[in-house]
């Protein structure tokens, strides 16, 4: 993990949700209900919302 | 869920409507559909599988092959199932259409019968019931497709248990973070001015990959030591429990060996870690042994003890000389008799802090020639130890290779091929723990550099605000990461013991005590007769397996339908239809497992074709399980001729299953009357 760990203890509830909001991502395609070729993109705007509001926050 | 009737429509053997009404009810939950080979039993179950999730079983082939031949040569271009299912009290039904129209549908009917069609995905919702990736075990074919034999023989469950777990989505979330962290890295190459953090990421990303197969690896041996640690204990317990007393003589003889052996190594292990912390805490006394005596020699502090007693301040003395007047008032001008004696004893004093220093290394030097003979004493007395510990060992290995030595001369065939089955088990078991110890090692290593690498990158300053920001961005996807795996290592760090206790006590309902299930730590197993002896997993033995896996998978993804978690997908209830599941069971365990799987599941669906001495009808109906029973006859168009007509029986009735000069070949699905 490249965090240090104090900032990781502070992030972790904003990671835990992001990994919720990715897993959600991956079992609608997964399951059908969402095109699979769509997901990637989904979980990069994730992944970069959450990062930037990270960025911010430090 | 709950399945009340399924209605197949031009779907492979079934031509036009057929419907099967499921046994519901919650004590007579079996429902026992009979058919010839080659009829349409797997055709029945891949509808429902193929209803639920646009899915075959393995053992369904040309899957663009549905339509049923004699519809398609009338001018259809469509088949249709319909499932009829209820969940958590409420009815639904689903709908597909495949063939040249693709339609899927789920509607509820609601309380007053009407029918209206569900909002949202359709998927979702089947999904929510039962996940597409646990519906093979539930709608299981019995051809065992998912027991992987593995090399040493054993069965591979890991990936069934991953599935029962719900790690599926998380696994591909993973994998997908895998992807995206790729493209972040190489983002970062062209960001990355002067490519510093893009090389640590890249060296990162190698042990990353170097960590992962190392695990496998590891995984793999450590099985396999649990296996050949198993066959071992089975081998010597034979060799132990032989009625012969010179054997029995030369066992204890070794056992007693063994035990001395295992004592005399680890207290050479004690004396190896001793000499290592004498080596820490002498070695700088060897080291200076020399120095310190040419040093003391060297060191003469007393030259340095002037006439003004020490301490005393140099530059107070220095102010006096300066300010040409004494504390006391006296004038001490140069070339005063005063001045020059001042000054002259200035320069025979010893310099206090000087003197400590040297006090100090005369100290510590006489502390090593002091320390010498000790240490020397200490270590040779280790060094001895060590030398003696090893010769026993030696001595010891001797013993026991002349006692392994004496059995394989023995005249009996039996013990010569245990104790060589023991030797070999012997090599097999260093030979692994070895490679087991070092993949353990190599893990720790690589880890452990990763983790230098990572705090390597996270130091890393001056970089563009790009590659500042891709920084920050793979720092998150690893958090990310780590959130996954965490839930995924203590998912399956928990479940070992949950399925041991699942496998033991649907062995005892099964089997009793003629077979034994071994588990190894990553989820491998063998069934094991008696004598410990590993049963092949195929034929009937294969079958016991079967039952007993399928059944505690079943038993887990009952217990985890209502899991709450981010992460893993929740198990399933649903009924447990089984394809020709008793063909190749010993019929000696038939009834016994016929009367613990409608315990297993709230509803039961078996798929046969027929008894056969097995008592698995009988055995249903004694227990007051049997709800549904329902046969397919092939109708055929042709002429019967020489063909035979084939029957069943169900108490005092006959039925024909063949009817031969039918206007078009089909299968009708008839519910069984019976007047017993």
């Amino acid at each position: 993990m490249g965090y240090g760990r104090t900032e990781m203890e502070q992030n972790t509830d904003k990671l835990k949700k992001l990994a919720k909001d990715l897993i959600l991502i991956e079992r609608k395609s997964f399951y059908g209900s969402e095109p699979e070729r769509d997901r990637l993109a989904k979980m990069r705007a994730q992944i970069d919302a959450v990062s930037k509001e990270l960025g911010n926050d430090s | 869920m709950i399945l009340n009737s399924v209605t197949v429509e031009n779907f492979r053997s079934f031509y036009g409507e057929q419907t099967v009404n499921f046994a519901d009810d919650s004590t007579k939950n079996t429902t026992i559909i009979y058919a010839l080979n080659g009829v349409g039993k797997t055709n029945l179950l891949n509808a429902v599988l193929w209803c639920l999730h646009g899915e075959f079983s393995p053992s369904f082939t040309n899957h663009k092959d549905v339509l049923n031949w004699e519809a398609a040569r009338r001018g259809r271009k469509s088949y249709h199932v319909s499932l009829y299912l209820e969940d958590s009290g409420q009815q639904y039904v689903v709908k597909r259409t495949g063939g040249e129209i693709e339609n899927f549908k789920v509607f509820m009917i609601e309380d007053d019968g009407n029918v209206r069609e569900l909002k949202g995905s359709p998927s979702m919702f089947v999904n929510s019931i039962i996940p597409r990736d646990m519906a093979g075990y539930f709608i299981n074919d019995g051809e065992g497709g998912d027991l992987k034999v593995s090399q040493n023989g054993m069965i591979s469950i890991r990936r069934s248990i991953r599935d029962i777990l719900g790690f599926n989505v998380a696994e591909k979330t993973l994998k997908d973070l895998s992807t995206i962290k790729k493209e972040v890295r190489d983002e970062l190459k062209k960001f990355d001015k002067d490519h510093e953090l893009s090389k640590i990421e890249e060296k990162i990303q190698i042990f990353e990959d170097s960590i992962s197969k190392a695990k496998t690896s590891f995984d793999e041996n450590r099985s396999a030591l649990e296996l050949y640690e198993d066959q071992l204990d089975t081998v010597e317990k034979k060799l132990g429990s032989s009625s012969s007393a010179v054997v029995d003589q030369l066992i204890k003889q070794r056992d007693s060996a063994q035990k001395s052996r295992t004592a005399r190594a680890t207290q050479l292990a004690s004396l190896e870690a001793q000499k290592v912390s004498l080596i820490r805490e002498y070695s700088w006394v060897a080291f200076a042994q020399k120095l310190s005596h040419e040093a003391l020699d060297f060191i003469d502090e007393a030259e340095l003890k002037g006439t003004i007693p020490a301490p005393f301040n140099l530059q107070l003395v220095k102010d006096i000389l300066e300010r040409e007047e004494c504390v006391c008032g006296a004038c001490i001008k140069p070339g005063t008799p005063a001045f020059e004696k001042i000054n002259e004893l200035t320069r025979e004093a010893a310099d206090p802090d000087l003197l400590h220093r040297l006090q100090k290394a005369r100290s510590r030097l006489t502390a090593v020639k002091t320390l010498s003979p000790q240490a020397y004493d200490r270590i040779e007395k280790n060094f001895k130890d060590v030398r003696a510990a090893q010769d026993e060992i030696q001595a010891l290995d001797a013993d026991l290779e002349e006692i392994s030595n004496q059995i394989l001369q023995l005249d009996d065939q039996e013990i010569r091929q245990l104790e060589k089955d023991r030797s070999s088990l012997k090599a097999k078991v260093r030979e692994t723990q070895r490679a087991v110890d070092r993949l353990e090692e190599k893990i720790k290593s690589l880890t452990k550099d990763r983790s230098t690498l990572q705090d390597e990158a996270s130091r890393i300053e001056g970089l563009s605000p790009r590659a500042r920001v891709l920084k920050h961005k793979l720092n998150v996807i690893e958090g990310v990461e780590a959130q996954i795996a965490q839930e995924l290592e203590e998912a399956e760090g928990s479940i070992h013991a949950i399925l041991k206790e699942k496998i033991d006590s649907f062995l005892d309902k099964y089997l009793r005590q003629d077979y034994k299930v071994l588990i190894t730590s990553d989820l491998n197993l063998c069934l094991q007769d008696r004598n410990g002896k590993a049963v092949p997993p195929s034929g009937g033995q294969g079958a016991i397996l079967s039952f007993i896996y399928i059944s505690s998978l079943i038993a887990i993804a009952r217990e985890r339908r209502d899991l709450e978690s981010t992460i893993l997908t929740p198990g399933a209830i649903a009924p447990l239809i089984f394809d020709a599941p008793f063909s190749k069971l010993d019929p000696k365990y038939s009834p016994n497992i016929a009367r613990e799987l409608p315990k297993l599941v709230d509803q039961l669906i078996i798929l046969m074709y027929q008894d056969e001495g097995k008592n698995v009808t009988s055995t249903f109906l004694q227990e007051g399980k049997l709800g549904k029973e329902y046969y397919f006859c092939e109708q055929i168009a042709g002429e019967q001729g020489d063909r035979e007509i084939h029957e069943l029986n169900f108490g005092d009735r006959t039925v024909v299953v063949t009817e031969y000069g039918a206007a078009i070949d089909k299968v009708v699905v008839k519910e069984v009357e019976r007047n017993d």
